[in-house]
């Protein structure tokens, strides 16, 4: 119990991390996105098809990116590194990396199930779900969207989540120094 | 004119007698390893879903459109990139064990820049060899010449593809930087490394 309080905050601050760096990197990366698009739109197509900015469906994709892909993934690695694997004072190097491994893992699969709900959910909603071989198809077809997703915030998370375990132990090994000597 | 050949020279072999190559090499590959790794995977997830949209539609070989992009992707964009990081990481601004951890992440981000500045270009060097290539040879050809304004368009599309990749690849450098910087702490050196930011 004591071990697991112990490894809260550090998981908490892992997880928060690993969220904000995936949204500070998806927002950079969306910012460049646009300005290919529109550069390539004014130098290939004389302006014709210039895009006016962020439409309410690219927000509404990037709020549900946001809870389903960044939020889950720093989720899955709190609970990971809190709960699953937590990262000890003693770890070796090599604990560490695979801890946070394992953490980005658990990470990815809460991508996927949200993923996966939200994806069924549009289905269901649009009627598309259907009993029959459509339906199959459907569902197969919103299950590798899925996985697709999960596997691309796996490969983003991994570095990321690295970093933030070996943060932890830089972390520990800086407050050890500058604990106040014990004096008797 | 024949002073500044030997300078450039002299400067050269001297850069390139400096220790240390091998961390530098051995991080590069790391990252070009996960690189390698992160480009396949994507080609076969894409692979996947293309499949499964379009199964009996077409009778495309997906298999290899995917490896084949996952290749070019890798060969225009990765290798220069790793070469980049290499170079930066042997001789521009090598990562000591004396260093502190900011700095190893500020050497790490000068790698990544480096790296993509090259990725930048490769990919002007690839835009003009497509230009010629198309309008026939640099000293022959006169007609079509691009516009300024496709020009432009393209060196702008370069910049901002580097800098995407700086982006995304900026966490894997970093984290390279600090796993080396860490491993040169457990582990002694018999020589000290120095680049040409600690000269300056």
């Amino acid at each position: 119990m004591t071990q697991r309080s112990e490894a809260l905050r550090p998981a908490l601050f892992a997880g928060l991390g690993v969220t904000v760096a995936m949204v500070a990197l998806s927002i950079l990366s969306a910012f460049f996105g646009f300005i290919a698009s529109t550069v390539y739109s004014l130098g290939r197509l004389g302006g014709g098809y210039l895009s006016d900015g962020l439409n309410p469906y690219d927000l509404r994709g990037l709020i549900i990116a946001f809870f389903t892909v960044q939020l889950a993934m720093g989720l899955g690695v709190f609970l990971s590194l809190w709960l699953i694997a937590p990262i000890r004072p003693a770890a070796t190097i090599l604990q560490v990396v695979l801890r946070s491994l394992l953490a980005a893992a658990v990470g990815s699969v809460v991508v996927l199930v949200l993923s996966l709900f939200v994806n069924l959910t549009q289905l269901v909603i649009a009627g598309g779900l259907t009993p029959g071989v459509g339906g199959f198809w459907s569902f197969a077809s919103s299950l590798i969207a899925a996985f697709s997703t999960a596997t691309g915030a796996l490969v983003t998370a991994i570095p990321l989540a690295v970093l933030a375990g070996l943060g932890i132990v830089l972390w520990r090994a800086r407050a050890r120094l500058t604990e106040p000597p014990i004096v008797g | 004119m024949s002073q500044a050949t030997a300078r450039v020279t002299a400067s050269l072999s001297k850069n390139l007698r400096r220790r240390g190559a091998l961390p530098a090499f051995l991080t590069a590959l790391g990252t070009g390893l996960f690189l390698t790794v992160q480009s396949l995977l994507g080609a076969l997830v894409s692979l996947i879903g293309v499949q499964q949209a379009t199964s009996g539609l077409y009778e495309l070989d997906y298999t290899s459109v995917a490896i084949q992009g996952a290749l070019v992707t890798l060969l225009v964009t990765a290798l220069p990139f790793v070469f980049g990081m290499f170079v930066s990481l042997w001789i521009l601004a090598p990562i000591a064990d004396e260093l502190a951890l900011r700095f190893v992440i500020a050497r790490g981000i000068l790698a990544g820049v480096i790296g993509s500045l090259l990725v930048f270009i490769t990919s002007i060097v690839l835009v003009l060899v497509g230009v010629f290539e198309a309008s026939g040879s640099f000293i022959t050809s006169t007609f079509p010449w691009p516009s300024v304004e496709s020009g432009l368009a393209d060196v702008l599309m370069s910049l901002s593809m580097a800098l995407s990749y700086l982006v995304h690849l900026l966490p894997v450098v970093i984290l390279a930087a600090v796993l080396l910087w860490h491993w040169l702490r457990t582990h002694d050196r018999e020589h000290s490394v120095s680049g040409i930011l600690d000269e300056v």
